[in-house]
């Protein structure tokens, strides 16, 4: 399933190994992040405690972005269950360094 | 407060002005706009970076609580030197608001604070505004 927010942002659904795949295409802002939010709203009423960001094609992201990513985490960790972050860009990488969030959730390469 | 960009330091290069909608839907285009001129300088890439964040953060810290007919307007003064520019931006919001520094998420002070030299975000008799600049370090700025 692909759902978008106009031309800015697109997130693809899928799975792997057990886990719910979400991955983003293009720019997790204030006018984004809702979607964002909303995957993830669906997800924690399904079965799979996991849930992987796929960011390899996230070309921005803001601290709106960051806000939704860290809402995710505990709400999956309320459930059971985490989340991981797969293949941040450089740019993505060096915020979530910088605002310590690289030592609280589970990043990828 | 009004923003006199007559008496701003770095007013030797061009000064571009965008007025957009005060919705979130139009940062990509005052990020577009910021990203462009940064590579019109010559900024490298992380200062590019750098300064979409800057202006995503700052803008979007003014439009809160903006009224549907509100406007954004943002001025941009690269300095002539290329090493560094200023970013001003103003949302109207009728009513105004109490005049002082805007209270930012800790996040997204974080982030402000990460990508520019120094930056204001404060509200006032017309609504919010913001400054900040951005000092690129290092031979060519681009490099």
């Amino acid at each position: 399933m692909t759902e978008t927010a106009g031309p800015l942002l697109t997130v693809a659904t899928s799975e792997d190994g057990g886990a719910l795949v979400l991955a983003l295409t293009g720019e997790l802002d204030p006018h984004t992040a809702p979607i964002l939010d909303e995957h993830v709203r669906r997800a924690l009423e399904g079965p799979s405690p996991t849930v992987v960001l796929d960011l390899v094609d996230l070309t921005f992201i803001d601290s709106s972005g960051l806000r939704s990513v860290i809402a995710a985490h505990k709400a999956l960790v309320e459930r059971g269950g985490h989340l991981v972050l797969r293949s941040p860009g450089p740019t993505t990488r060096r915020l979530l360094d910088v605002t310590g969030l690289t030592d609280q959730l589970e990043v990828e390469a | 407060m009004t923003l006199d960009i007559d008496d701003t330091e770095v007013l030797t290069g061009a000064v571009i002005r965008l007025v957009i909608p005060a919705d979130a839907r139009f940062l990509r285009i005052a990020r577009l706009t910021a990203a462009a001129i940064a590579s019109d300088l010559g900024f490298s890439l992380d200062a590019i970076e750098d300064l979409r964040i800057a202006v995503d953060e700052a803008c979007a810290a003014v439009i809160t609580d903006a009224s549907p007919e509100s406007e954004l307007s943002l001025v941009y003064l690269p300095a002539i030197d290329g090493r560094s520019i200023a970013v001003e931006g103003t949302c109207t919001n009728e009513g105004g608001s109490a005049s002082g520094p805007i209270p930012m998420h800790p996040v997204a002070a974080e982030l402000l604070d990460l990508t520019t030299t120094s930056h204001a975000v404060w509200s006032h008799d017309e609504g919010r505004s913001f400054r900040f600049d951005k000092v690129v370090e290092g031979p060519g700025a681009g490099t």
